[in-house]
């Protein structure tokens, strides 16, 4: 006995199956946001135009792009594989001996001078001994993606998800400093915006509707994920330090960077596009509560123990608020468009949190000069204008040309420029960026195969991160051994304080640049 | 075509070399080396750099190290046996080498400022007429780089060995005395809110070795100036955090021991104290927090003097006993034995005898708990006293100590303590090496930081914390 095969039930599991499939991806979503497919391209057609693709595009890529542009992208599904290949450094000058801390600053009154809240470790006895940066590790990842109508007209719904294959691991994160105190940690200066990127998934899902024939409108949104975690702790002995008792209590949840885009198109052959996508960045929260044992508050006559509590914050894969807007002119075979993105990178966050701005002025110190309230000098008797150190915002220019020159073949050429947002980190702060310069190309082909049609896209980015040079002006490095620090002993000057001690691994200075290449191939089934 | 291609690469080039960028202006070597200081201190000769510091070849002072482990990023295997000193002037130095030049070691004799300048360079001058060189100088802080003790003229811009009494001066030495005007006691004129400040000088007729002197005695042959360690070891209870620490106080005496007939006197000037913690297994242990005796501690300790009033002969094997010795630190009392101590809750008889403005005697505590702790105490020693030979003498001591907090610098840091003789009797002991007579309290500092010297200590060094009877020097 045979079945006849029902049109309407086959639509249905199609449908069905669509849905599943967008769950399935948007499932993937447990850890999101910023990553290296803001500058590389979501997919691999992006990539190959620069992310040029905001007034024409006919790939997933335009759901971080343009959402507008899913109107052109027909039902599909399919994956990718991409790589990125740093080649890019970090390197340190040579630091002088006598601007190193040395161990006697333990001697030093630093250790119990009320008002004081970072101590310096002397330089022998750092965890790390600074080095430079040599950013080498190749970067893959796994991209699968599905756009489908549901058999509405002028509708398109689209989901990717962009998955690190690297590595076992789920997402691969480091969090680090971008001063001084980096030195207790790994001790090395990070890029700030190109070439280390954390290794985590990235989703995006969206859709358009083209209310008119000209118009299309498109809304979208990045998943990322804020999380919270509490620990409670208590120590028994204080100098057994690696026994503790402890509980976490955590908290995840979801939040959402909005994408929107519009399409116009006045003429057949002529498009303008515009885009706005929210500042994006994966927040979490940390904090706990510390017991220790026989530990009490000063309350005559009375037993209150002294709790200590911790709290901070962390802003993972930072991305600006931007705006887009893009052209492109679609004669024939040929299509070229140009777009110009403006990014608030004023607004930036950095792991721990807070603007760039903010760390340019000197902690705390009751060695620093006193101001006419009393209040502590951090501008080191006015070295310092923070405001120097505020993040520009950008305008980036995008330009790709497409040449079909088969009705199954199309190649492509693309270009970009992505001026740096850091200003010149003469200071404490050590945001290693420059301004990027990348050329793309790459091709499509579509094919029939088992009697169903495939698009197969690879290409090919090179990216050059331009060489900087920065020498640090000592009167804006904090200096952690203080000329005015004296020993406990004799209350004598420390003549190894004078002058600027630092561990900070940027001083005297340090070189940031390189290249990077980037390839990728995706396979997509249009149904 | 080539050419084309050529002339395109190199357009290209030419244009990703003017995209890199330079920020900031590179520093030149000599300040690089003051560690980035745009004026540093110009200097031709070590000297005039001062303790701690060398003239570096850009002739500006500068400073690699303060300890050994500093000298650490000279090793071509970081991994490898530290062989590397810190020399006294900040120079790191293969071990076994010298570098002193930035320090003077004696006083100078000279007639006249050429005289020091020849030697010392324009940073010295001679201090008054036949005198010794001395340092110019603008502010104390100037001559701290001569060592301890010494001050600021306002007339002549000179260092010199400042003093308000005579025990100023016995840091220097016992053969000086304060130069204060006649009639004026030197005690009282220390704790006048104004105090009279007068110079070290020599004392006419060397070091007062008492009235009561008989050459032919056994006890003449005692006599004389030694370099003095003291260790007394004890256990504290009520501590916060950690309940109960072992720690042993290493006190460097500047002793001069007197003939008083067929007896002896000590007289005792403090000249350093030092704490440190320990375990009574001796095994490895993690210092969280010590504390740190500040020199002006020491500077106001008066001396103290023990007896012994029959002396055996001065020869290998012979022992004797002293009498036994209470002070009171930090407090004033009619009845220095029975009278209640001053505490935090209780501040009668506190005495700010630091004269730092603080309750009773103030020492600090660094490390994971760092602050200001304000002390009265009131302690008792008695020494047996075992000849070696005639120049070293060492012994078991006796001990006991009540110490009580009057404040601290924050308020949780004020807790209730006792503290007793640490059981391991062989912690508390002495050990004592006969001196020159013109010997300081920097020499006793010198020898107990020397290895193998009589009077050397350190925590990590089992032999040199436990007392040994048959010790030899």
């Amino acid at each position: 006995m045979t079945h006849a095969r029902n049109p309407a039930s086959a639509t249905c599991v199609r449908h069905a199956a669509a849905a599943v499939s967008l769950c399935v991806a948007l499932a993937l979503a447990t850890a999101a946001s910023a990553n290296p497919f803001a500058l590389l391209g979501y997919d691999v057609e992006s990539g190959a135009l620069a992310n040029s693709n905001v007034s024409f595009g006919s790939s997933l890529g335009v759901l971080y792009t343009n959402p507008a542009l899913l109107a052109d992208v027909g039902n599909q599904a399919g994956i990718a594989v991409t790589f990125n290949l740093p080649r890019l450094d970090v390197k340190l000058q040579a630091k002088p001996q006598s601007s190193r801390i040395p161990t006697s600053i333990y001697d030093s009154s630093i250790g119990n001078m009320p008002g004081l809240q970072d101590r310096a470790l002397p330089a022998a006895e750092l965890l790390n001994p600074a080095s430079d940066n040599e950013v080498r590790d190749v970067n893959a990842y796994l991209g699968v993606g599905m756009a489908y109508n549901f058999g509405v007209r002028r509708f398109q719904l689209g989901v990717l998800a962009q998955l690190p294959i690297s590595s076992w691991n789920s997402a691969e994160v480091a969090t680090h400093f971008n001063d001084e105190r980096e030195a207790n940690f790994s001790n090395k200066i990070y890029l700030m915006r190109f070439g280390q990127w954390e290794r985590i998934a990235a989703v995006l899902a969206g859709a358009a509707y083209s209310p008119l024939p000209w118009l299309d409108v498109g809304v979208g949104a990045q998943v990322s994920l804020a999380a919270k975690v509490r620990l409670k702790l208590y120590i028994p002995d204080a100098t057994v330090q690696d026994y503790s008792q402890s509980n976490v209590g955590s908290e995840i949840a979801g939040a959402l960077r909005p994408v929107a885009g519009l399409r116009f198109r006045p003429l057949d052959w002529l498009a303008v596009g515009a885009a706005w996508r929210n500042e994006s960045y994966v927040s979490m929260d940390g904090g706990g509560g510390l017991d220790l044992w026989n530990y009490h508050e000063p309350v005559p006559d009375k037993l209150v123990p002294k709790r200590t509590t911790q709290k901070y914050s962390m802003a993972l894969d930072y991305e600006p608020m931007e705006i887009s807007v893009g052209v492109g002119v679609k004669l024939r075979e040929v299509t070229t468009q140009v777009a110009v993105m403006w990014q608030q990178w004023s607004q930036y966050l950095d792991h721990h949190a807070a603007h760039a701005q903010s760390y340019a002025e000197f902690p705390s110190s009751p060695f620093l000069p006193v101001l006419s309230d009393g209040a502590y000098d951090p501008t080191n008797g006015g070295a310092i204008d923070a405001d120097e150190y505020r993040f520009n915002n950008t305008f980036n220019v995008q330009w790709s040309g497409q040449w079909r020159f088969k009705e199954w073949g199309e190649a492509s050429l693309g270009a970009c420029w992505y001026p740096t947002p850091a200003p010149a980190q003469l200071g404490r702060t050590n945001f290693a960026d420059n301004d990027l310069l990348g050329i793309t190309a790459g091709s499509r082909f579509d094919f029939n195969l088992l009697k169903l049609d495939w698009t197969l896209a690879v290409n090919l980015q090179v990216w050059q991160m331009f060489e900087r040079t920065t020498y640090k002006d000592p009167a804006q490095v904090y200096d952690e051994f203080p000329d005015a620090a004296r020993t406990l002993v004799a209350n004598n000057p420390m003549s190894e304080a004078a002058g600027l001690q630092t561990n900070n691994p940027g001083y005297p200075g340090y070189e940031a640049g390189g290249i990077l290449v980037a390839t990728g191939f995706s396979l997509m089934h249009r149904f | 075509m080539n050419n084309g291609r050529i002339a395109f690469l190199l357009a290209a080039a030419a244009a990703c070399a003017g995209c890199s960028r330079v920020d900031g202006v590179q520093l030149d070597g000599g300040v690089l080396a003051d560690g980035g200081l745009i004026s540093g201190q110009a200097c031709k000769t070590d000297l005039q750099c001062g303790s701690g510091r060398y003239c570096n070849a850009g002739g500006i002072c500068s400073v690699d190290c303060t300890a050994p482990k500093d000298c650490v990023y000279m090793l071509d295997n970081p991994a490898s046996a530290n062989t590397f000193e810190c020399s006294a002037c900040g120079r790191c130095i293969n071990a076994g080498e010298k570098d002193e030049s930035c320090v003077l070691v004696s006083d100078l004799a000279c007639g006249s400022d050429s005289d020091c300048t020849e030697v010392y360079g324009d940073e010295y001058k001679c201090r008054g007429k036949n005198g010794a060189c001395a340092r110019v100088c603008e502010e104390d802080d100037d001559c701290r780089k001569m060592g301890r003790g010494f001050h600021c003229g306002s007339g002549d811009g000179l260092c010199y060995r400042m003093c308000t009494r005579d025990l100023d001066c016995v840091l220097h030495g016992w053969h000086l005395v304060c130069g204060l005007p006649a009639g004026l006691d030197g005690d009282t004129n220390t704790y006048l809110e104004d105090p009279v400040e007068s110079e070290c000088v020599p004392r006419e007729g060397g070091v007062d070795w008492g009235a009561n002197v008989d050459p032919e005695a056994p006890a003449a042959a005692y006599h004389g100036i030694w370099g003095m360690e003291l260790n007394t070891a004890v256990r504290t209870f009520g501590l916060p955090l950690i309940n109960q620490q072992d720690t042993v106080s290493n006190q460097y005496l500047l002793t001069k021991i007197m003939q008083d007939g067929n007896g002896i006197v000590f007289n005792m000037k403090w000249c350093t104290l030092e704490l440190k913690n320990f375990k009574e297994d001796d095994g490895p242990f993690t210092d969280y927090a010590w504390i740190v005796v500040p020199d002006r501690y020491a500077d106001h300790i008066f001396i103290q003097k023990l007896h012994s009033y029959n002396v055996p002969e001065m020869a290998p094997g012979a022992s004797f006993l002293t009498d036994r010795l209470l002070e009171l630190r930090g407090a004033r009392l009619a009845n220095p034995e029975t009278d209640k101590l001053p505490n935090w809750d209780y501040l009668v008889g506190d005495w700010d005898q630091a004269r730092d403005a603080k309750p009773g005697m103030t020492t600090s505590m660094t490390g994971a708990i760092a602050g200001e702790f304000y002390n009265a105490q009131r302690w008792t020693l008695i020494m047996t006293v075992n000849v070696v030979d005639k120049d070293h003498i060492q012994g078991l001591i006796q001990h006991t100590s009540l110490q009580n907090m009057l404040g601290a610098s924050k308020p949780e840091y004020v807790y209730d303590t006792t503290s007793i003789m640490h059981p391991q009797a062989d912690r508390s002991f002495f050990k004592a090496v006969r001196l020159p007579d013109t010997a300081s309290c920097a020499d006793v500092d010198k020898l107990h930081k020397k290895k193998g010297s009589w009077i050397y200590f350190n925590i990590n060094d089992t032999p040199s914390r436990h007392y040994d009877p048959g010790a030899r020097p």
